[in-house]
């Protein structure tokens, strides 16, 4: 079941998409945002990972595929934890034609959405590197509604420095508050005006 | 209130800015403007005129004046 946000499907990772990650996994501004550390990858690195990808109950990573723009990025819910309901949650976009214009913003809200309603998590935790304000002041502002948890000094080490791990988080409460709150949900078909003039 | 009271309600609100500077705004030419910025406005004139916005117009939504254009195509004239 592909999962709906109000501009996208989150669907599942096809072969066909691996030329795509394999570019962004070698792009150092993609990857200078990201916490994980990624060695120069080939296309048969990937091809390994994309395998092991289908046997992995624990890891659940997403295509976001935007309606008439196509592939642009992924979102993922990992170490997914089946007996206290929790996972983590990241997000990387790929494209830089989208970013900035709030789509990552929809591939979090369907990511949250499904967390919350369908598998029924109790919370989410994520986690970014103290530079990346954009992804910060994405996560943690009314909007989005996650929460700061908690800092780990001198986590990562980039560009000579070391630099501090943010821990953020929301729980399944919180994001039923947010989307009372925002009604995010409420209008899901683009162009339905009901303002006649 | 008018469709362009809405519009421009949408843009001071979300950004603290008043009427007059309002034809010059365009994406980040303020601090306010940056894509958290751009996703509030986004959903604050959704709201105002009970629309959802398609996927390439909120992507291409960059400037004041040609977001009124923009709109247009959903009905809403100025």
């Amino acid at each position: 079941m592909n999962i709906q946000g109000k501009r996208l499907i989150l669907r599942a990772i096809e072969e066909s998409d691996l030329a795509l990650l394999r570019e962004w996994a070698n792009d150092p501004v993609i990857q200078d945002g990201i916490g994980e550390l990624h060695f120069p990858s080939s296309i048969d690195f990937h091809k390994t990972w994309f395998q092991n990808l289908k046997s992995d109950v624990l890891n659940q990573r997403f295509a976001i595929d935007v309606q008439k723009v196509g592939f642009i990025g992924t979102s993922s819910l990992m170490n997914i934890d089946w007996r206290n309901s929790h996972a983590w949650h990241g997000i990387m976009i790929g494209s830089p034609a989208v970013r900035g214009r709030g789509i990552g913003f929809d591939a979090v809200m369907a990511t949250m959405r499904y967390a919350f309603e369908e598998l029924n998590l109790e919370r989410l935790d994520g986690a970014m590197i103290e530079y990346n304000q954009e992804s910060y002041k994405l996560y943690c502002s009314d909007v989005l509604g996650w929460k700061e948890c908690g800092r780990r000094k001198n986590y990562f080490f980039r560009k000579g420095h070391y630099w501090d791990q943010i821990l953020t988080g929301i729980t399944q409460q919180e994001y039923l508050d947010l989307i009372g709150r925002t009604q995010y949900w409420s209008f899901e078909k683009p162009g339905v005006c009901h303002n006649k003039l | 209130m008018t469709n362009l009271d809405k519009y421009n309600q949408a843009f001071m609100e979300t950004f603290g800015v008043t009427e007059a500077a309002l034809p010059e705004l365009t994406y980040q030419s303020l601090a306010e403007w940056d894509s958290i910025g751009h996703m509030r406005l986004m959903v604050a004139i959704e709201g105002s005129f009970s629309i959802m916005l398609e996927t390439e117009d909120l992507i291409g939504f960059s400037s004041y004046d040609q977001g009124k254009e923009l709109l247009k195509k959903y009905g809403i004239e100025f």
